[in-house]
């Protein structure tokens, strides 16, 4: 059971990583997870400032990606924050976002796989395996283990959470989705693990809208969870292909704003909790099976409040 | 104004001894501290973002990586996070990479020139915000209109390059017969800045005991310089795979004393310090600097410190 908060600042600084994390340690969670994001400050240097003021949370990326790094160069990178931050990193895995297509042009058809390979090599090479087999080319620097998370909502990476991640983080499911996601990763648990009922920790992070900052900012993510949902959840909100593709268009070129007004509210009302009320929450979270949470950080003042929503979420 | 005197290394120390060097490196009254990015090791950008942390004036670089192994807009948002940290003072270099650094990984460097050309394209315009191939930069994207670029080359076409599109050029491990037409090159369209690092060691054990790996200065360079001093690249080639397997006879006996001479200054701190200043006196280098192979640059810092001041004294 553990509280984690997710960084949706836009474009952090160090210093708000710092206060971030500064925040989140004392109000009690467990662990901050900062984004990959293309067009922001690299997060493995905000990781290291968040590591250098805190002394108990664990950090990591929430989420980095196989594609826009070689995978020996994120291994490196995760190593050198262990260097600043020791046993207190953690890394989330995923699939990357519209960038990774729409920017960098990189199709990401097989992230399952490429998910999978790179949780396999930082396993791996904790455990003091060779980068590369067949050379027995070596890491220049100690690995030492750490979680794997890994997020996904199509359901090759939620099998892929299922088969190689210690947590499996459900962020921004939809909730006439969180069903079909869960029974996703047990099968891939299922499939690959060798103790029966073995699965990862599974890590809920749903959308509350607690107030008009997290209820603005949750609108512009429905417009991201539309492009990343899979083609029948598109359908049932009545969302057309050739509108999926002008919502991811509009994303790409930086019009958030432009693309919230193609997302239909039918949408909002399925990412949505219909309340802020922990009991409700905590119905959805014994239903699916989550045993930890994780909040996201609109802004740096409310993470006290929204840590202590997520334990009483927990404790009820 | 003043030629910068520096020191390059590898990140073969954990990040938080790199960053106390950099502060000591810069107490010592040296000018720059360049990382390479050469192999699977600690991430470059990481290190120099705590070494960025711990230093007020010295100028930081990483010299150089490479356009294949992280996207170059990662790479860029990687500098532009450090510029922030340190104003003014970062240096961002670019090349196409060696064998240390594409072999482990098993990418083949295709195309360096369109690559190289590409890297520095999007790099610019992630630091200037603008939009470019594949890059249209977001409302909040990170920016860093003061970055340098550098490229890191010892051909002609690359050199070339950088005179065109380049901030400056970064020489290191170019034999100093070649200094001279390298920097022609260089400056072939537009008078840019240039840094020439050289090999050093301070003693004559530490000259022995790095003298084998001088190889690779001539296996890593244009066929015209191995055509030069009389070396066919097969007989380069066996003798760097043989050194890797820990015998180091090949590359000696390749290695005749002004072969060694040319890509290794070698000496006490007096004699390396003059030595240097005579080879770059007649090409108005705006930085140089000793790259420390064998031993750990902590370790002799005051006899780098002792060349340097020799150098400015001989230049003088």
């Amino acid at each position: 059971m553990s509280i984690g908060v997710i960084a949706h600042l836009h474009n952090p600084s160090l210093n708000d990583a710092r206060e971030l994390a500064v925040a989140a340690e004392a109000a009690g969670a467990d662990w901050l997870g900062l984004a990959d994001a293309f067009w922001w400050r690299d997060v493995w240097m905000l990781l290291a400032e968040a590591a250098r003021a805190t002394t108990s949370l664990e950090i990591g990326p929430v989420v980095t990606n196989p594609y826009l790094r070689h995978p020996f160069h994120t291994v490196a990178a995760v190593a050198t924050l262990q260097d600043l931050a020791g046993p207190r990193v953690f890394v989330g895995l995923a699939a990357g976002g519209s960038e990774v297509t729409g920017a960098a042009a990189i199709s990401r058809t097989d992230a399952p796989r490429r998910v999978r390979e790179l949780a396999q090599l930082i396993r791996a090479v904790a455990q003091g395996a060779p980068l590369d087999a067949a050379s027995g080319r070596a890491l220049e620097v100690t690995l030492h283990p750490l979680p794997v998370l890994v997020a996904g909502r199509a359901n090759g990476l939620l099998e892929t959470a299922g088969q190689t991640a210690d947590r499996a983080l459900l962020w921004a499911v939809p909730t006439s989705d969180l069903e079909r996601s869960v029974s996703r990763i047990q099968e891939g648990a299922a499939a690959s693990r060798d103790a029966a009922g073995a699965r990862p920790e599974l890590v809920w992070a749903p959308l509350v809208a607690h107030d008009e900052v997290s209820a603005a900012r949750i609108r512009t993510i429905a417009a991201y969870s539309v492009l990343n949902s899979n083609r029948t959840l598109q359908q049932s909100w009545g969302l057309a292909p050739a509108t999926i593709d002008e919502i991811r268009r509009r994303l790409v070129r930086g019009g958030a704003e432009a693309a919230m007004e193609l997302v239909p509210p039918g949408v909002i009302g399925d990412l949505v909790l219909p309340s802020a009320d922990p009991e409700l929450a905590a119905a959805t979270a014994h239903s699916i099976g989550a045993t930890s949470l994780a909040v996201p950080a609109f802004d740096i003042g409310s993470v006290t409040a929204r840590v202590a929503w997520a334990r009483a979420v927990l404790a009820a | 104004m003043p030629v910068r005197v520096g020191v390059w290394l590898f990140p073969d120390r954990p990040a938080g001894e790199v960053a106390s060097f950099a502060a000591e490196v810069e107490a010592a009254g040296l000018d720059e501290l360049w990382v390479g990015d050469e192999g699977p090791g600690r991430d470059p950008f990481v290190v120099l973002a705590a070494a960025a942390s711990a230093t007020t004036r010295v100028r930081l670089g990483v010299g150089v990586t490479n356009p294949y192994l992280r996207h170059p807009a990662v790479t860029a948002a990687a500098a532009a996070t450090i510029a922030e940290i340190a104003p003014g003072r970062f240096v961002l270099g670019f090349g196409p990479g060696g064998d240390m650094a594409l072999g482990p990984a098993e990418v083949r460097r295709e195309h360096p020139l369109a690559a190289v050309r590409r890297a520095v394209r999007i790099a610019r315009a992630v630091a200037n915000g603008d939009a470019t191939e594949g890059y249209q930069p977001r409302p909040h994207a990170i920016r860093a209109k003061d970055l340098a670029i550098y490229i890191g080359a010892r051909g002609e076409k690359l050199n070339r390059l950088a005179s065109e599109v380049a901030d400056g050029v970064f020489l290191g491990g170019v034999p100093a017969s070649m200094f001279a037409p390298t920097l022609a090159w260089a400056r072939s369209s537009r008078l840019i800045e240039a840094a020439i690092y050289v090999n050093a060691a301070f003693g004559r054990d530490a000259a022995d005991a790095v003298a084998a790996q001088m190889i690779y200065a001539y296996l890593d360079c244009p066929e015209e310089t191995r055509a030069r001093v009389g070396l066919r690249l097969i007989d380069v080639v066996a003798a760097a795979a043989e050194l890797a397997e820990g015998n180091d006879g090949p590359a000696r006996g390749l290695l005749t004393e002004t072969l060694l001479d040319d890509v290794l200054i070698a000496g006490e701190p007096a004699e390396v310090g003059r030595a240097l200043a005579s080879r770059v006196r007649p090409l108005h280098a705006t930085s140089v600097g000793f790259a420390i192979i064998g031993d750990q640059p902590a370790d002799i810092l005051d006899r780098i410190a002792s060349a340097a001041q020799s150098f400015r004294a001989a230049m003088e």
